[in-house]
């Protein structure tokens, strides 16, 4: 089951009108992407209030640098890599990914959520509870990979951990996700039916 | 291949599978396809396994990030200043940014027009930052226009809160009670009407809001999709359909319309905005006190010049685009309000 990645997409068109201080190229850079930045940033820090802050700030660095910016292979990617750096660089942020060594998931209540009746809300909160109990780490692989759709490379880069390290995280991001939501919850991430 | 959960694993690693899945292609489904072949376990598999991705990105979606940077963009365009300043006769580019950029601008019943005034002023109040609130007091319908040529239809007792001139990537209106709306289509800018618990997001189309413990939307034209509190999940609903949300129960239910008369708009639909040999200012402040959207000029420098325009075409900018041209005058937008410069006559 070996398939290759997608080659890098080619240079936006959008993104190079934009650096040529297209306002309108600016906006609809920022309809596309600005929303699912706040889930990711949501997702890294949990703070909402923080998260508005961050991504003005690098909303408007990157209008006012723009002529200075390169052609980035993915602009979602180099976007999501400057948010996660502006983030970082919040004590309290830095603070949840320290918590959050060794990567083991809590595993002290692994109670096994049996979904098959439940509707899409509940269902979807499950979900979201699980991915909440994760490490940060693996939280952080799971919106990426799953939410924004990166490839492992391009996560690897936002996170700036080798392609291993992504692999490996996403790998256990996975499996830990398959087992917290157990083998009962069929219609969902554990879609393997024992037998 | 046997159906076991290290396949289901690695299918969910592998980075085209899942990028196929979030951003289906006619390649990806080609390359797909023939990865299943005939084996009906890989298609089971590949089925569960697309499931669970969508599974994930739903929950991960579970954050109102749309609204979050609509207001993001809002507060963003201070700091963004003069860069995004709008001047007229600038650059053509920056005439289509503003005239897409969805500002809204309000009309009433006005005195002095031609008699095709069936509908009556709604109640005004300005509030901070740009804010407007309208509220029909009386017993009648009361229409609101708004800057992008969208109309919004109260019914007794209805209010509706919004910017008389927002940025340039959203459209939200708050409304409590009943509404009929005609929304311009503007798929950059999505229509997002907030009532109670239920979020009606729409791309241009016409459509009923009735609030209250139940809160009903209905469509006449277009489509419009429907969401509620603590669900971020939407339905969609096309022209003769409705969504009746139930309060007390945070439930919701899609039936079609049987009451179409809700789904008719009684009130006329332009008014009349014809000047003749009028003095500039009286134009300017019919313009602002009609569309409740403030408009600082030289009086003394304008009061000379007088206009015979029709203005009854167009959006609130296309208005003032025309009355700027005719006055060889230029506009520009700070802090939500509209100035007016030029030599004056």
């Amino acid at each position: 089951m070996s398939l290759q990645d997608n080659t890098p997409p080619a240079p936006d068109p959008g993104w190079e009108a934009f650096r040529k201080g297209d306002r309108d190229a600016f906006a609809q850079l920022y309809d596309e992407h600005a929303p699912p930045l706040i889930v990711y940033g949501i997702r890294v820090s949990g703070d909402e209030g923080l998260v508005r802050d961050v991504i003005q700030d690098l909303f408007v660095e990157i209008w006012r640098s723009r002529a200075n910016l390169q052609s980035p292979g993915s602009v979602r990617g180099y976007l999501l890599k400057a948010l996660r750096y502006k983030l970082m660089r919040k004590a309290a942020v830095r603070l949840l990914y320290a918590d959050s060594l060794p990567e083991q998931a809590d595993t002290t209540n692994p109670e096994s959520i049996i979904l098959e009746h439940e509707s899409e809300i509940i269902r979807r909160q499950l979900i979201r509870r699980a991915i909440d109990r994760l490490p940060k780490r693996q939280q952080e692989m799971i919106n990426l990979r799953f939410y924004q759709g990166l490839s492992t490379e391009e996560a690897a880069s936002v996170m700036s951990v080798n392609y291993q390290s992504a692999a490996n995280l996403l790998h256990r991001a996975v499996s830990q996700l398959r087992e917290m939501l157990g083998p009962g919850a069929l219609a969902l991430i554990v879609i393997y039916r024992a037998g | 291949m046997s159906n076991h959960p290290s396949d289901l694993e690695i299918l969910l690693r592998n980075d085209d599978f899942v990028q196929w899945t979030l951003r289906p292609s006619a390649e990806g489904d080609a390359r797909w396809e023939a990865w299943i072949g005939v084996d009906a376990e890989r298609r089971v598999l590949v089925d569960r396994c697309r499931s669970a991705v969508l599974a994930v990105h739903a929950a991960e979606s579970d954050i109102p990030a749309d609204m979050l940077a609509g207001e993001i963009w809002e507060k963003m365009q201070g700091a963004l200043r003069p860069k995004f300043r709008w001047m007229p006769y600038a650059a053509a580019a920056a005439v289509v940014l503003l005239l897409a950029g969805a500002g809204w601008w309000w009309m009433n019943g006005r005195p002095g027009g031609d008699g095709n005034m069936a509908m009556e002023a709604p109640a005004v109040v300005k509030g901070g930052n740009g804010e407007i609130s309208a509220a029909n007091n009386g017993a009648g319908l009361k229409t609101v226009l708004m800057v992008d040529g969208s109309r919004i239809t109260l019914s007794p007792g209805a209010k509706v809160h919004f910017q008389s001139l927002p940025g340039p990537d959203a459209r939200n209106v708050r409304l409590e009670g009943s509404a009929f709306f005609e929304v311009s289509p503007d798929p950059k800018r999505p229509f997002t009407v907030f009532a109670g618990k239920v979020v009606t997001r729409v791309l241009g189309t016409s459509f009923r809001i009735s609030g209250g413990r139940s809160i009903t939307v209905a469509v006449r034209s277009g489509k419009v999709s429907v969401s509620h509190a603590g669900d971020n999940s939407a339905w969609i609903l096309l022209p003769n359909e409705q969504a009746v949300y139930d309060a007390g129960r945070n439930t919701m239910a899609k039936s079609v319309v049987i009451n179409k008369t809700i789904l008719e708009n009684p009130v006329p639909p332009t008014p009349r905005f014809r000047f003749d040999e009028t003095p500039a200012p009286v134009v300017i402040d019919e313009l602002s006190g009609t569309y409740a959207v403030n408009i600082r000029y030289d009086r003394r420098l304008f009061e000379k010049c007088r206009i015979t325009v029709s203005l009854e075409e167009g959006t609130f900018y296309d208005k003032l685009d025309v009355l700027c041209k005719v006055l060889g005058a230029t506009y520009e937008i700070v802090n939500n309000e509209v100035r007016i410069t030029g030599p004056g006559c």
